[in-house]
């Protein structure tokens, strides 16, 4: 091939240029440390570094909801441990007060001690951590308990995203669980009491009868008590018997409400018009009308989502409930009113004793999470640093190698360009 | 034979290495020229005359000036100029795309869609917390801006290369006309053996420069013209150009152009070069990232709208103001749940009607309604436990009220922007289900939306379908650069290959400087030789003594 002097330049110029741009990538590498600065640099490489860098978001998102998960449940625990230590003082003063050597006197003085815990104990039931009422589930604007110590919370559980696929941890606990109050359906009739406290008096052994009719066809169903009967068990009793004395396939449903009462609904129209109703439903035992006070249903319920509703039942070991009963006891001077209560003080006791367990629990959950994702973490950001980050040593030996190629290649060119038959030419 | 034959040879000898001298002064004076061909005086016997021993010389002339050219390469060259413009301008173009997206950068767009996600976390984390509320909407604000800005910046983009053109056609057509120009003045001098070589030069320059614009077809033709085609159609035959021009696309908005012919009207094929580069991002690259951009605004509103929808307002325990005026009357039937008890409106309601529907059914929802102005207000009784619950909205009652909130207002990228109830009071967002304040089920609701299959017919979480978007541009910026790199490679071995044939070696052209200058001198010696053999002849010969 011929050579001529432009090709000479022209390759001079073409190696300096890729020479100087792989100088500059290389010194850009070696101080910014990455290996990439635009996407075209190595696009695989780069669709991975994002997604991998939205793993490491998320992973970093889930344990900053873990870590303010863990400080709700630390606040709770506390509480806990507060409202344990409340009413152990209130258990010791129930076995003082319940002793036959203690006289009225001391007992005025006890009852003054138990109306102090028991406002003790509705101060931690109100206990907020922020602007939120812990205790009261999703109404947490507004306290879990009234003066009366009536719940005024719901059931919600907030939640905290810890995981992926949903994997949630509970930030609260709802009053009901730790202090009692209103029923949700799992408690056992025998223990149930009615809106004024009043125990239902249901025994084992009863036999539950539903009567009534509807549309004129009676209504017959009975259920047998036992001491592991629940509430939901006579809402479900409750409802085939009321399906089954009106038109095949109607839709009557009987729940437990939030509150702890009963609701009857009859939300099918169609199946269910709305000349045809309830016109009346006691429930008896041994055929004496029972429960009047805590299962009034209306006389009359309509199709058409029409519905009936009885006042909230309560538990018998209700923190609130149980103090109240003692300091009456205590007041009235009734060893054996206050001896009653020493048991119904352990079912309190032993409510948080389980909810202090629930709370471990979810602590143990949230410390595996956090350890699973802190080593995520680390692994996944290893993988980031595999694609983006650019090898110190190799980029700086790089770099001094395309310098020491740079510097030849003009060394050389400047002396091909220093001969020529000019100067051989007298 | 005459001594008057060998001065004349000698004569000969001179004039024509002064000219081979001027020729490679010449070269050498063009050694930098860009387009330059070496030129070569060609020297030839003169034709000698026949004497009665034989034929004898009479000495050398120059025969024509050659330029060494290889069409060959040319031709090649031609076509990879072409190629190497296309992707050229890809690669510009591409570039700047990529800095529409900023990927892989932090500040990039991912991060403010993961600060969104993140605010909602907050928001989730503690519902009641007005500061995580605020800076929902801040965040959320963001979002909506970046979306708008790419999308406003794409279509910058895709404006300014149709601006880029709606230019190509002066370009093409001044250096159509160029060369058509000289075509005439090639064929005006050139005749025999008489090459007009630098003005070919510049029509090879010339036709390489058009090369990179727009791939032509060129045919040269016997009288000295080229003869260019675009796909078939002329554009410069023999003297005469043929004009393109830019007209606005039938149907488009906003208007694109697209280059034609402007004698027949028809459309200039371009399948090479930098205007198909320009076509295929206008039309193809750039519509597509668009695209992107708003199915993922579009897949935010409508996603997120409809869970905030089912949601409620920390406002939504025991008192929500609607958000919106609602000053006309119900043009069709609507019906809509209180509290689960279903609340049937007419067509023809004003607002006061509306009320007292409500407030006809209070008895079993709990809920008063009454008016504030022009918006509705829903209250339970002060003191109850009761919550305002809407659902079952099918009809859009409440959301035209204002009870119930879009988070997002608008259709795509172009226009999303966080509903204005919602930046009014950030209390709107709905992160309850239930209405209870602490509530965060919605809240939740809506951050498995981040991981849920949302995009791209379910198969595709929102990052994912930005990621691989973004991946998309950055393998084609990718191929772009390579191709240009390689391109590039081709086109400098093909450079030094016309180069090495072409180009001018001044070694070569002192030592040709030499060589013509001896010769002078010998040529020279041979007129003086000859002059003293003739002094001898005539003044030494002895005719007058």
């Amino acid at each position: 091939m011929r050579i001529t002097d432009k090709i000479i330049s022209r390759n001079l110029t073409g190696s300096v240029q890729k020479h100087l741009q792989d100088m500059e990538s290389l010194s850009w590498s070696a101080s910014s440390g990455k290996k990439m600065r635009r996407m075209s640099d190595d696009a695989v490489a780069a669709s991975r570094v994002l997604e991998l860098r939205s793993e490491v978001r998320t992973l970093a998102r889930y344990e900053k909801n873990l870590n303010e998960a863990v400080k709700h449940l630390d606040y709770v625990e506390s509480q806990l441990n507060a409202a344990n230590q409340t009413l152990m003082q209130a258990r010791t003063i129930s076995v003082q007060g319940a002793s036959d050597t203690t006289n009225a006197q001391v007992r005025q003085a006890l009852a003054d001690d138990v109306q102090k815990l028991r406002e003790r104990l509705l101060d931690i039931a109100n206990a907020r951590f922020g602007d939120t009422y812990i205790f009261a589930g999703y109404r947490s604007l507004t306290p879990a308990y009234d003066a009366d110590g009536r719940y005024r919370g719901d059931y919600g559980e907030r939640k905290a995203e810890i995981g992926p696929g949903g994997m949630t941890l509970g930030m609260n606990m709802n009053g009901r669980d730790v202090f009692g109050g209103t029923v949700r359906g799992t408690e056992h009739l025998t223990t149930l009491r009615d809106a004024a406290g009043s125990a239902l008096g249901v025994r084992a052994g009863d036999i539950i009868s539903f009567n009534g009719d509807i549309g004129g066809t009676p209504i017959a169903g009975t259920l047998t008590v036992s001491d592991a009967t629940t509430l939901n068990d006579l809402a479900a009793a409750l409802q085939t018997a009321l399906r089954a004395a009106s038109i095949p396939g109607s839709g009557i449903t009987v729940t437990v409400k939030e509150d702890g009462g009963l609701r009857v609904d009859n939300p099918d129209t169609a199946a269910f018009p709305p000349s045809v109703i309830i016109n009346h439903l006691q429930l008896t035992v041994a055929g004496a009308p029972v429960f009047s006070a805590a299962f009034p249903f209306p006389a009359a319920i309509a199709g058409g989502n029409d519905f009936a509703e009885t006042p909230p039942l309560r538990t018998d070991s209700d923190a609130f409930a149980v103090l109240k009963d003692l300091e009456t006891a205590l007041r009235t001077d009734s060893a054996t009113g206050v001896n009653d209560q020493i048991e119904r003080i352990q079912t309190a006791l032993d409510r948080i004793l389980r909810a202090r367990a629930e709370i471990g629990h979810r602590v143990n959950k949230a410390e595996l999470s956090g350890t699973h994702i802190t080593e995520m973490e680390a692994v996944v950001t290893r993988l980031i640093s595999d694609e983006e980050d650019a090898d110190f040593v190799k980029t700086l030996t790089d770099l001094q190698s395309v310098r020491n190629v740079y510097e030849s290649s003009l060394a050389m060119t400047a002396n091909i360009y220093r001969t020529s038959l000019l100067d051989f030419i007298r | 034979m005459s001594f008057w034959v060998s001065l004349e040879t000698g004569v000969r000898a001179l004039r024509a290495f002064q000219m081979a001298l001027q020729t490679t002064q010449h070269n050498l004076a063009n050694a930098a020229t860009p387009g330059y061909s070496r030129q070569r005086a060609l020297l030839e016997p003169t034709l000698p005359y026949l004497a009665p021993e034989g034929f004898i010389g009479t000495g050398v002339q120059v025969g024509t000036f050659e330029r060494v050219r290889d069409r060959f390469v040319d031709y090649h060259l031609q076509t990879e100029t072409a190629t190497s413009g296309r992707w050229t301008a890809m690669q510009k173009i591409y570039s700047q795309l990529e800095v529409v997206f900023s990927e892989p950068t932090e500040r990039a767009f991912a991060s403010v869609m993961n600060a969104f996600w993140n605010s909602w976390e907050d928001v989730s984390n503690d519902p009641t917390d007005m500061v995580a509320r605020s800076n929902l909407v801040q965040q959320a604000g963001t979002l909506a801006d970046g979306f708008r800005q790419m999308h406003q910046r794409l279509n910058d983009l895709r404006l300014n290369v149709d601006r880029e053109i709606r230019a190509q056609p002066q370009a093409i057509n001044d250096m159509a006309k160029k060369i058509a120009q000289i075509n005439y003045q090639i064929q005006s001098v050139e005749h025999r053996s008489i090459k007009a070589n630098d003005l070919r030069d510049t029509r090879d320059k010339l036709i390489e420069q058009i090369s990179e614009i727009v791939n032509v077809q060129v045919l040269e033709s016997d009288n000295g013209s080229v003869n260019l085609y675009i796909y078939g159609h002329p554009l410069v035959f023999e003297k005469n150009a043929f004009e393109v021009t830019a007209a606005d696309r039938a149907g488009s908005a906003p208007p694109m152009a697209e280059l034609r012919w402007r004698d027949s009207g028809e459309l200039v094929n371009a399948r090479n070069g930098r205007l198909k580069a320009l076509y295929d991002m206008r039309d193809t690259v750039i519509p597509d990232s668009i695209a992107v951009i708003n199915q993922l605004a579009t897949g935010f509103i409508q996603r997120i709208n409809a869970q905030h929808l089912s949601g409620m307002g920390l406002d939504g325990t025991s008192r929500i103001v609607g958000a919106l005026d609602f000053p006309g009357v119900l043009s069709s039937d609507r019906t809509f749940h209180l509290n689960d008890i279903p609340v049937n409106v007419m067509a023809g309601d004003d607002l006061t009607s509306i009320v007292a529907r409500i407030n006809n059914e209070s008895a079993r929802t709990g809920v008063t309604a009454s008016v504030s102005g022009a918006r509705l207000v829903l209250s339970v009784a002060p003191g109850s436990s009761r919550a305002i619950r809407v659902t079952g909205d099918a009809d859009g009652l409440m959301e035209d009220l204002g009870i119930i909130n879009p988070f997002f207002t608008g259709t795509d990228a172009s226009d999303i922007e966080v509903s204005s109830a919602v930046r009014e009071d950030p209390a709107r967002i709905a992160a309850s289900r239930s209405g209870a304040p602490g509530d965060n089920e919605n809240a939740l609701a809506i951050i498995a939306l981040k991981n849920a299959l949302t995009m791209n017919t379910g198969s595709a979480t929102f990052s994912d379908f930005y990621n691989n978007a973004v991946a998309r541009i950055g393998m084609g910026s990718q191929e772009a650069a390579r191709s240009v790199e390689n391109t590039g490679l081709v086109l400098e071995q093909l450079e030094n290959l016309r180069e090495s044939v072409s180009g001018v070696s001044t070694d070569e052209e002192l030592l040709k400087m030499l060589q013509y200058q001896r010769a002078y001198e010998a040529a020279a010696r041979l007129i003086s030789t000859a002059d003293s053999m003739l002094d001898t002849l005539i003044n030494r010969t002895g005719a007058g003594r």
